[in-house]
């Protein structure tokens, strides 16, 4: 049985499928998939995540609306989020920061480089 | 009479004076042999105590000896625990070299990992593209998430009547603005790419015309060239081409051409049994 669970939220198949990749190199990490905020919300929903990635532009609700979403619930208001996106630039980061995201990555991404926010928020060693 | 007398005391006289004599002698003898007896206890002790003087140095000596043997064995281990620490450095100072080694292999190995799950993930989506729209967006997603590309072209070569290939932009990726026109097969930057059928690589930190390639990938299809992906700028953070961009273009170059034909052949045939039927005939 798995020790935390990941809700990964990305409208892309393919980011998808490379963040999935990424974090099955976690021991004891459940990862759950949701393809926009919509999605993400219902699969909230559903269960306990102990944290959240998420990429901003997404169809029928961003990922910038998912975060305030996120932080206004009972339940994972304190959980942490991965802003993960290809917005480069200062005032997106700030907006995401100010929202409630922990962490926020630009496309491209490297593997590592997920690995070792998520591995910091969970407190993994 | 007298002289009677006389011998008389003559003979007590010599008598006595034996007597005398041999008390004298007597007492000198004792004396003397009580003088002996003296010096001698006295020559007994001083011998005693230089024995015992003798018999402490000697055990002095003795200890002396231990202590040395004591100090000579404390060398020896000391020689040796110094051996072994100079033995114990050296093998930490390698230990501290194969962590090193280690490290850096391990850092190396999570990159070429990364760099295989990029292009595992790029192939197969676009082996699993089956119409044209499809093959273009999963082309966006490697260039745009993949790669850092924010604005690109796929040009498709199209061979005119008179013998000469032009290439016609058929799908363009945030090219408001530019002028993205159709290229001669053998004109400028991009019909060098296409005719050589080499990629190009700018610099991004170079100025270039507006409108100017920044990279091109030309599509190649068996042997044949039929088009080529023209980028022209990167997204706001990304700063210059990593190794991770040659092999993904390079992976777009064969993979996304062979999506591109096989997807327009399926759209014109429009029934995938029709393509299956060559087989049967093989």
């Amino acid at each position: 049985m798995a020790d935390y669970t990941c809700l990964v939220v990305e409208d892309s198949p393919m980011m998808r499928q490379l963040i999935v990749f990424a974090l099955a190199r976690l021991k004891n990490l459940r990862v759950v998939e949701a393809d926009d905020g919509v999605d993400g919300l219902k699969k909230l929903a559903s269960g306990r995540f102990d944290i959240v990635i998420t990429d901003i532009n997404m169809p029928i609700m961003d990922g910038l609306k998912l975060v305030k979403r996120i932080r206004s619930d009972a339940i994972h208001r304190d959980v942490p989020i991965v802003i993960i996106t290809t917005e480069g630039a200062e005032e997106d980061r700030q907006r995401a920061l100010q929202l409630g995201a922990n962490v926020y990555i630009t496309k491209p991404i490297q593997a590592p480089q997920v690995i070792s926010k998520v591995k910091e928020l969970l407190h993994i060693p | 009479m007298v002289e009677k007398a006389d011998a008389t005391s003559w003979e007590a006289y010599a008598s006595r004076s034996l007597t005398v004599q041999r008390e004298e002698f007597l007492e000198t003898f004792f004396k003397r042999g009580a003088e002996f007896t003296n010096e001698l206890l006295g020559e007994v002790h001083e011998l005693q105590g230089q024995l015992r003087t003798l018999r402490d140095d000697n055990a002095a000596l003795r200890l002396q000896l231990a202590s040395d043997d004591a100090i000579r064995d404390l060398l020896v281990k000391i020689e040796a625990l110094e051996k072994e620490k100079r033995s114990l450095a050296t093998h930490i100072e390698s230990a501290k070299q194969e962590s090193f080694d280690y490290n850096s292999r391990y850092h190396e190995v999570e990159l070429e990992l990364d760099a295989m799950a990029n292009l595992y993930v790029a192939s197969y989506q676009l082996h699993i593209a089956l119409t044209p729209s499809e093959v273009f967006s999963i082309m966006e997603q490697i260039l745009m998430q993949f790669i850092g590309v924010g604005r690109f072209a796929v040009l498709l070569r199209r061979n005119t009547t008179g013998g000469e290939s032009v290439l016609e932009p058929v799908h363009m990726f945030h090219c408001d603005g530019l002028a993205v026109r159709a290229v001669k097969g053998s004109e400028g930057i991009i019909g060098e790419s296409v005719s050589t059928a080499v990629y190009y690589l700018g610099d991004p930190t170079e100025r270039r015309e507006a409108g100017a390639p920044l990279a091109c990938i030309p599509l190649v299809f068996g042997q044949t060239v039929i088009g080529v992906v023209v980028v022209y700028e990167f997204l706001e953070q990304k700063t210059g081409f990593v190794n991770m961009d040659i092999e993904l273009f390079r992976l777009l170059g064969s993979h996304a051409a062979a999506a591109i034909a096989g997807a327009g052949l399926l759209a014109k045939v429009g029934d995938v049994f029709v393509g299956l039927d060559e087989y049967r005939r093989v």
